[in-house]
């Protein structure tokens, strides 16, 4: 949709940091769900009453809103239907030791939550493989699990009160199992704007056991005895654990926060858990890049199992709270569909951690539907909070991302996104604008300090593709100012600073 | 000079090449690295004519006056019959190990440790110190062990930021931010040291000058004590 001028006006007048202009149109089009749609405004709160403000504003002139955080979910929760509020800027945390809590923004960042707790030898124990990047608000909106589920559960038992806007601008409060039920709804009812977690000792693996099983009922079987003594319990099925290195067989990957796994050594223990993280990025450089994320309960975990191993669907699992991660090729996501109906059949969810958002309106069970628009018509009345998610559509295009970029953002631990916390000044906007756009600042406030290189899971090199995209600004005749006097004084002189003993005022270097 | 110099060459062949921000900016820390030099009984010529490595010249996109800028480089050391280059900045490092051929790259960080390691000496144990991994020395070489072994050889227990090595923090300086949005970098090295106050270390070292230059601007009023790490070890050698 497009807004009116008297829509942009009175939005604009709330005063909150915003920008309309192409760039951040584009670099906040999309998540990790590769689907895209422009936004028409950007908001960059700092402060929780200017989010009420906003919200208010966009209730009373009909104005949709798509809360962001990290913008790192793969079921498309934050691509935009109108306006984004970027919450990453509101991102306080401050623990409380000895009540076991912390009181935290919705744009906090785990890894920092975290930090500030481990201080305390505390922690928030629901860790996702996006932890040094994903924002608390995300993982409560679409109630995030993490490598412990088995031992911690899911985001929504850690939550303990959460103050949300609600789509009329109201300030709620929510504890108990009206805070559980916020949990998960993907920004559909409000934008969180503080939460209470319950913080749990911190305890690593002490120990870990790396079992291969000759078949699925032996899998089952071990799982079933280990289920509750693990920390972790993942599955490795024999198609994945060759593209590890592993035999081709069934494995079982099983952490303990005791003595009792067979391998202790700390070293070995970073090893094996690395092995498994790299699953994903293997699986995807073998080109299963589509990830499912399907709940299925033990009843019904052979028959899925037996499934993707007769198609040849690479799969691991978290597999001690029945939440399966298959990945597709392109030749077979013709696939997804038939597994979608198989978990159905089996009493199982489409989704059991990444959420509905876009991608699977179509799997959304009736019941929780149901819950979710008796939920709306109390919280958001007319609708605006984040339309076209979880229990309507609305049409997406779809990204076209650079090389093998995937969107996921894990790269956003770019030093200057997090200081400037805009999507379009940091790695993965600038992977975004890459094909779309001649930016200066986006290309130009890059320090090339390669940390998007280093984690990214596809093994892009972003910062070669930055260098790239320089020679071709300045063969186009697109120079920074700083940059002209710096080659001026090179071609003259031979150096970017002039003459010996020139004072150094700008430092042109590395 | 020149003649003398080009005399010499013959059989010196080890040039130090400080680069340019270490030589226009930081003049002391030249010297320093020249007294290191001679301390471990290095022998090395520097090359007058002196040229930009081209890092931020290629950088910021220019890659054909990079090409000149190259020539003249090699055509001047050529001249001196120099072989080996000796440096102190990890960005000229890197700069050469990736394209300068000609030339034999090596860390002047490098020869202090193997000369350290030839000797048994033990240093008298020195207070905690935290090392900032420039770029350069880090992601673009590999380098995270060199400087951490020197340290501690020279006394100095290191405790580590919260990112550190292989996902340490960039200062906030290269790349041309510093130059194109100053602003923008200083952010960024205020955030990083606030990273080093957290470890309760007194001195935050590092070996490269932009950093150096970068982290001590960005500590100023924070108590925070910021050294090129020529300096420490300097100190550790009188």
């Amino acid at each position: 949709m497009h807004l009116t001028k008297t829509q942009v006006s009175a939005l604009k007048k709330t005063g909150v940091n915003c920008s309309d202009s192409l760039r951040e149109k584009i670099s906040y089009s999309s998540d990790a769900s590769l689907l895209k749609k422009p936004a028409d405004i950007v908001f960059w709160p700092k402060e929780k009453k200017e989010v009420t403000k906003l919200v208010k504003a966009c209730y009373e002139n009909d104005v949709p809103i798509t809360p962001r955080g990290a913008g790192t979910g793969l079921a498309g929760g934050a691509v935009p239907t109108g306006v984004v509020i970027d919450l990453s800027r509101l991102n306080d945390v401050h623990v409380l030791p000895e009540e076991k809590k912390a009181i935290v923004e919705p744009g906090a960042i785990l890894f920092d939550i975290n930090h500030h707790a481990e201080q305390h030898r505390l922690w928030f124990p629901v860790i996702p493989s996006s932890e040094k990047v994903c924002t608390i608000g995300g993982m409560i909106s679409t109630n995030a699990v993490g490598l412990r589920a088995v031992k911690y559960g899911r985001t929504s038992d850690w939550v303990q009160e959460l103050t949300v806007i609600n789509g009329k601008g109201e300030i709620v409060k929510l504890s108990g199992n009206k805070a559980k039920d916020f949990c998960g709804t993907e920004g559909t009812l409000g934008i969180i704007i503080e939460a209470v977690l319950n913080l749990t000792e911190k305890k690593e693996e002490e120990s870990l056991t790396l079992k291969a099983c000759p078949s699925i009922d032996e899998v089952i079987k071990t799982v079933l005895e280990e289920k509750d003594k693990a920390s972790f319990l993942e599955y490795i099925c024999p198609l994945s654990s060759q593209l590890a290195g592993l035999q081709e067989t069934h494995h079982l990957m099983i952490g303990y926060q005791d003595t009792s796994g067979e391998i202790t050594s700390p070293e070995k223990i970073k090893e094996l858990t690395t092995l498994r993280e790299s699953l994903g990025p293997l699986r995807a450089s073998a080109g299963y890049t589509l990830i499912e994320d399907p709940w299925v309960p033990e009843e019904g975990l052979k028959k899925v199992l037996n499934w993707l191993m007769q198609n040849k669907i690479p799969t691991v699992a978290h597999i001690g709270c029945g939440i399966l991660h298959p990945r597709f090729s392109e030749e077979n996501k013709n696939l997804v569909p038939k597994l979608h109906a198989l978990v159905m059949s089996v009493n199982g969810l489409a989704s059991g951690e990444h959420g509905y958002g876009i991608k699977k309106v179509k799997y959304v069970p009736d019941e929780f539907k149901q819950k979710l628009k008796k939920l709306k018509e109390e919280y958001d009345p007319k609708g605006i909070m984040n339309p076209g998610k979880i229990i309507s559509v609305t049409r997406y295009s779809k990204s076209s991302p650079l090389d093998d970029c995937v969107q996921c953002g894990l790269c956003k631990t770019c030093p200057v996104y997090l200081t400037e916390l805009n999507e379009s000044i940091g790695s993965r906007g600038r992977a975004i604008l890459f094909n779309d756009m001649d930016d200066l600042e986006a290309f130009y406030s890059c320090t090339l300090c390669k940390s998007c290189d280093q984690v990214c899971p596809t093994g892009l090199k972003l910062s070669e593709k930055i260098l790239e995209k320089r020679k071709r600004l300045v063969k186009q005749g697109k120079e920074t100012q700083a940059n002209r006097k710096m080659i001026e004084n090179v071609r003259r002189y031979g150096n970017p600073f002039g003459e010996p003993g020139t004072e150094v005022k700008d430092w042109y270097c590395c | 000079m020149g003649l003398l110099t080009k005399l010499l060459s013959g059989k010196g062949k080890t040039a130090y090449y400080p680069g340019c921000l270490t030589k226009f900016a930081l003049p002391e820390v030249q010297q320093d690295y020249e007294k290191i030099l001679k301390r471990i009984g290095v022998k090395f010529i520097e090359v007058p004519e002196f040229y930009c490595c081209g890092s931020p010249v290629l950088n910021a996109g220019y890659k054909q006056d990079f090409e000149e800028l190259r020539q003249k480089q090699v055509q001047a050391m050529k001249e001196y019959n120099v072989e080996t280059v000796l440096f102190s900045c990890p960005s000229c490092y890197n700069m050469f190990k990736t394209y300068y051929p000609e030339f034999q790259p090596k860390l002047i960080l490098q020869e202090v440790l193997n000369k350290l390691e030839e000797h048994e000496k033990e240093f008298e144990p020195k207070g905690k110190i935290t090392f900032h991994d420039p770029c350069h020395l880090g992601r673009y070489s590999g380098e995270y062990d060199l400087p951490r072994q020197l340290l501690s050889k020279l006394g100095y227990e290191i405790v580590e930021m919260r990112d550190s090595k292989e996902n340490s923090m960039c200062c906030g300086a290269g790349g041309g931010l510093r130059s194109n949005y100053p602003e923008k970098s200083k952010k960024v090295g205020r955030m990083r040291i606030g990273q080093a106050l957290e470890t309760k270390a007194e001195t935050l070292t590092t070996s490269c000058p932009m950093c150096y230059l970068h982290l001590k601007e960005s500590a100023e009023g924070t108590g925070l004590k910021v050294v090129e790490t020529s300096q420490v070890i300097l100190n550790a050698l009188d």
